[in-house]
């Protein structure tokens, strides 16, 4: 499979503008989800280590 | 008689010279300092990205850079600033016609430059970030810088994908 990412500095696009405060709360409430999940992953990666460790006591 | 009419004029044309100068220095700062917005915050954003396959897994790197290119200090706000990533929506049949992509909700996102509270004139920092993907998540995105400062906010985006034929 042939990965060919584009080329990122031909293809930025900017812009600057005023923002709104629903804006700033939506990006807020991804960051917010994005740390949710992770937090979320990493209990059930320690809760799978535990269970590991459990089984191979003897 | 004469001396005096002379001493007269040069005089009148020092202060006529000093006022035009005075103007003219009013009207120069006048056009650098409000027209040409120097001093105004300015911020360049730029945002590359690229997908890396290790072991069999997908990687997003995403390199994130703001540059101030005004003359004065640009304060960041981390309450709005973020790297956002989406993912292009699978559509399970072709377009009939060229149309946009619509973005959705962003499917990732992580604070940048989270310990910086400003950037000097001049200044460009930079930070990497490497995002674990999905197995078997599509591989286009579009990768959103967003900085906040003040009352402004700036954004730079990218696309990122490869060229395999998904079928």
């Amino acid at each position: 499979m042939a990965i060919k990412p584009f080329d990122g500095t031909n293809d930025v696009a900017q812009k600057s503008e005023r923002w709104t405060q629903d804006q700033i709360d939506a990006v807020e409430r991804a960051k917010e989800q994005q740390r949710r999940r992770e937090q979320e992953a990493n209990q059930q990666r320690d809760a799978n280590s535990q269970n590991r460790q459990a089984e191979n006591r003897p | 008689m004469y001396t005096s009419d002379f001493s007269h004029w040069i005089e009148t044309a020092k202060n006529t010279c000093e006022i035009l100068a005075i103007f003219g220095g009013a009207t120069w700062t006048y056009l650098n300092y409000f027209r040409g917005r120097i001093y105004n915050p300015r911020l360049e954003c730029s945002v590359e990205a690229s997908i890396a396959k290790h072991s069999g897994h997908s990687f997003l790197r995403v390199s994130v850079r703001i540059r101030n290119i005004g003359l004065s200090k640009v304060p960041i706000k981390q309450r709005g600033t973020a790297l956002l990533i989406y993912s292009m929506p699978l559509q399970g049949r072709t377009a009939l016609f060229p149309r946009q992509v619509q973005w959705d909700e962003p499917v990732a996102a992580f604070d940048v430059f989270s310990g910086r509270k400003w950037v000097e004139s001049s200044e460009s920092i930079a930070e990497v970030l490497m995002v674990a993907l999905p197995h078997g998540d599509s591989f286009t995105y579009k990768i959103a810088l967003k900085v906040v400062s003040g009352e402004i906010w700036w954004t730079a985006e990218s696309l990122v994908g490869d060229t395999k034929d998904n079928g």
